[in-house]
């Protein structure tokens, strides 16, 4: 850590009490001391601790930071909001010539009349990875694109990385809404059901292991500017390490044997499959993998893992910020 | 009394780490401080105050000397390194116009964010943000994006949405030169309109007549300490003092300031008009006699012009006169003048006395002193408004008859 000794979070109770108007004696009353404090683990779990609580509290700045994200992000452009699905469409279209054209793969057990299946798998994989790569390559450089707020204004550092999180969620469901949209006009696929109702939890579940993934990502981004380099590479290797455009099954690739653990294990995977369980209905069983249900329970420890995690490491740094960016 | 309190600092310090590289930064952080290769600067030490709801409080001193890191630190933008401080809660900061203002978004747009990013609810900004427009005179364009607007523009709308948001204490960083001329007064009216409502006010400026007129604490800081903490117009008296004091005894850090090596008016005082000078104090219709010394320390010799403004409390500049406008110059290395002012035609008020120095044209002011204490004008008169107008009645007969009269009312004098 710097030679400045990470004193508390001083930031959210001034930010919370500017009240409406100056001249109330009420308030006369002189707040907490805000003091240095010494970088304790006590202290930094304590701002774990009470990270949901100040989000509430902040909801409006929550909420307009995540306005602006949506309003701003195609703004001049032609396509506008058709974009979020450009990527996955071309992503599907690329390598589905690859490996379905070129390579010949098939998926097991698939019917005739689920033709369409290894499509949607293929863009269904898509979707969810752009959600997840775009929103942690953007809330990694969140606080340094936002120096001039940081050094100058007085409000808790953590809603920027948050921001580009809520964003690709929002995206994420757009993008879902038109994939079912598409399935239910043509009929090419089952619709999911009731298993739709696993959504939100997908959302949550997701949003929460990227956002502690996007927190640790952009407190290290401050210190070192080539985290944003590293973090496209691994990306790069993580997109083919998980299950996105291949079919992780000995019955497909027979020498994925030794590997399939290791992938199983992985959140990524988790939330790819989780995913794919709701907008492919869950079928062809064999293709999907896991249940909606299975994924997001062995999802659960991941992300609440990712985001205490991510919010100590942001805590721990988050002092120095004014000064460093 | 410590309710009555807006703000309470004790012993507040901070020390900046400056590295030489980033990668020392990173072994540092690797080795969890163990190994430090960073400079450290003391950019703050031992500054202890205390501020009552409604004070406006200045800061002065040169360049570098703290007031920034001050205002930052008060804020809650970055925490101390040593000491601690308390506030009565609501605190807005403007240690820069137009923070978080983005030039694609429209100025709807953006007065919501900054309002957000200064504390405040969506429905609350949302609720003044007809006041903020008009405050900032922009109403026509508020749908416009605001790389649409002037620089001028961006900095109105900005001191208007921090000032719409009333808070509680505000912290100014040099932001009060904002705008053209009209704007900048509404700016200073605004402010004093602020303090009337009980709002607590922290203003760091270089320009010490508008912290004179504004404030009535000042704190002096000089490389990161406390040089002085007191009444605004005597320490911002003194600063001046020092910076020019600074400068002919040739001390190459003062050569930075404005004032310093140029022209500067060494005295300014009473020759005759108040009995008391410590607390001077007249009438109106009195007669005044102040004398002003002043020094042109340049190599090669250009005429000066001085002059003398009377402001009343308030901020209302009452009057101001110059030798430019007189069609008259000074000339030389050093001299003094006197100024009389006959039969005082001021009505009844306490003003702020100040001479300036300036070029022969009256444009660029090198020096200003201010005479270190308020004049009080007493009348006894039942005048109205600020002046006594020199001034007579005459009848005029227009053929009515019987003729009118303008006579003193002798018959009520006599019952009385």
């Amino acid at each position: 850590m710097g030679g400045v000794v990470p004193p508390p979070m001083t930031v959210p109770t001034q930010i919370s009490s500017l009240g409406p108007g100056c001249a109330d004696s009420a308030s006369a009353r002189l707040g907490p001391w805000s003091v240095p404090a010494r970088a304790s683990l006590a202290r930094v779990l304590g701002e774990v601790w009470r990270t949901p609580g100040a989000l509430l509290r902040n909801r409006d700045l929550v909420l307009t930071c995540l306005g602006r994200d949506l309003s701003g992000r195609f703004r001049g452009t032609t396509l506008g909001w058709l974009w979020p699905l450009v990527q996955p469409a071309l992503l599907f279209i690329v390598y589905g010539f690859v490996f379905a054209q070129l390579l010949g793969l098939r998926m097991p057990g698939a019917s005739a009349e689920l033709g369409a299946s290894y499509g949607l798998y293929l863009f269904s994989g898509a979707l969810v990875w752009s959600a997840f790569a775009e929103s942690l390559t953007r809330a990694t450089t969140s606080l340094v694109d936002g120096r001039h707020l940081i050094g100058k204004l007085t409000f808790p550092s953590e809603v920027l990385p948050l921001t580009p999180v809520l964003g690709g969620a929002v995206t994420l469901v757009f993008g879902a809404s038109v994939t079912l949209a598409v399935t239910a006009l043509t009929g090419l696929h089952p619709l999911p059901g009731t298993a739709i109702a696993w959504l939100p939890v997908l959302l949550v579940l997701g949003a929460l292991f990227t956002y502690g993934v996007a927190l640790l990502c952009a407190a290290a981004h401050i210190h070192l500017r080539d985290t944003r380099e590293l973090l496209t590479c691994l990306l790069t290797v993580l997109m083919f390490a998980t299950p996105i455009f291949w079919v992780p099954s000995t019955e497909v690739l027979p020498s994925i044997g030794p590997w399939l653990g290791w992938i199983e294990a992985s959140p990524l995977y988790l939330l790819v499959t989780g995913w794919r369980g709701v907008l492919m209905a869950g079928q062809p069983a064999e293709v999907v993998g896991l249940s909606v249900a299975e994924c997001c329970a062995r999802l659960l420890p991941w992300s609440m893992a990712c985001a205490v995690v991510g919010r100590a490491a942001f805590a721990a740094l988050q002092h120095g910020f004014a000064d460093e960016v | 009394m410590t309710s009555s309190l807006a703000l309470q600092a004790e012993g507040l310090a901070k020390c900046y780490s400056l590295w030489p590289n980033d990668r020392a930064r990173l072994l540092s952080a690797l080795s969890l401080g163990r190994v430090r290769r960073a400079q450290q600067v003391q950019a703050l030490s031992g500054i202890s105050f205390e501020l009552k709801r409604g004070a406006c409080l200045a800061l002065v001193g040169d360049n570098g000397a703290g007031k920034s890191t001050l205002l930052k630190v008060l804020s809650g933008n970055t925490p101390p390194t040593q000491g601690r401080f308390r506030t009565s809660g609501r605190v807005a900061a403007l240690l820069e116009l137009g923070s978080g203002f983005h030039p694609d978004y429209t100025g709807r747009e953006n007065v919501l964010m900054n309002g957000v990013l200064l504390g405040a609810s969506r429905r609350e900004v949302k609720a003044r943000m007809g006041e903020i427009f008009e405050f900032a005179e922009l109403q026509d364009v508020a749908d416009a994006p605001v790389r649409t607007y002037s620089s001028g523009m961006a900095m109105r709308l900005a001191f208007a949405s921090a000032m719409g948001l009333k808070p509680e204490i505000l912290l100014l960083d040099e932001v009060l030169a904002v705008g053209d001329m009209a704007f900048q007064k509404r700016c200073v009216d605004r402010l004093f309109d602020y303090r009337a409502a009980g709002g607590t006010l922290i203003v760091s400026s270089h320009s010490l007549y508008d912290l004179r007129q504004l404030c009535d604490e000042a704190l002096w800081l000089d490389h990161g300490r406390m040089r002085g903490f007191g009444p605004a117009t005597d320490l911002t008296h003194d600063y001046a003092a020092h910076c020019v004091g600074r400068a002919s005894s040739g001390d190459p850090a003062g050569a930075a300031g404005p004032v310093l090596a140029g022209p500067h008016i060494h005295q300014f005082e009473w020759v005759s008009g108040p009995d008391n000078l410590r607390a001077p104090r007249v009438r109106s219709g009195q007669s005044l006699r102040l004398r002003i010394g002043w020094t042109d320390p340049r190599s090669e010799l250009r005429p000066l012009s001085l002059g003398v403004t009377l402001t009343r409390q308030g901020g209302t500049l009452q009057a101001g006169v110059a030798t430019h406008h007189d069609g008259l110059q000074l000339m030389g290395r050093s001299g003094h003048v006197e100024l009389e002012l006959p039969d005082l035609s001021l009505l009844a008020g306490r003003f702020t006395l100040v001479a300036h120095l300036l070029d022969e044209h009256g444009v660029h002011r090198f020096h200003e002193h201010a005479l270190p204490t308020d004049l009080t004008v007493t009348h006894s008169g039942h005048d109205l408004g600020l002046v006594r107008l020199a001034h007579q009645w005459h009848a005029i007969n227009n053929g009515e008859s019987p003729s009118p009269e303008l006579s003193p009312p002798t018959q009520r004098r006599a019952s009385a």
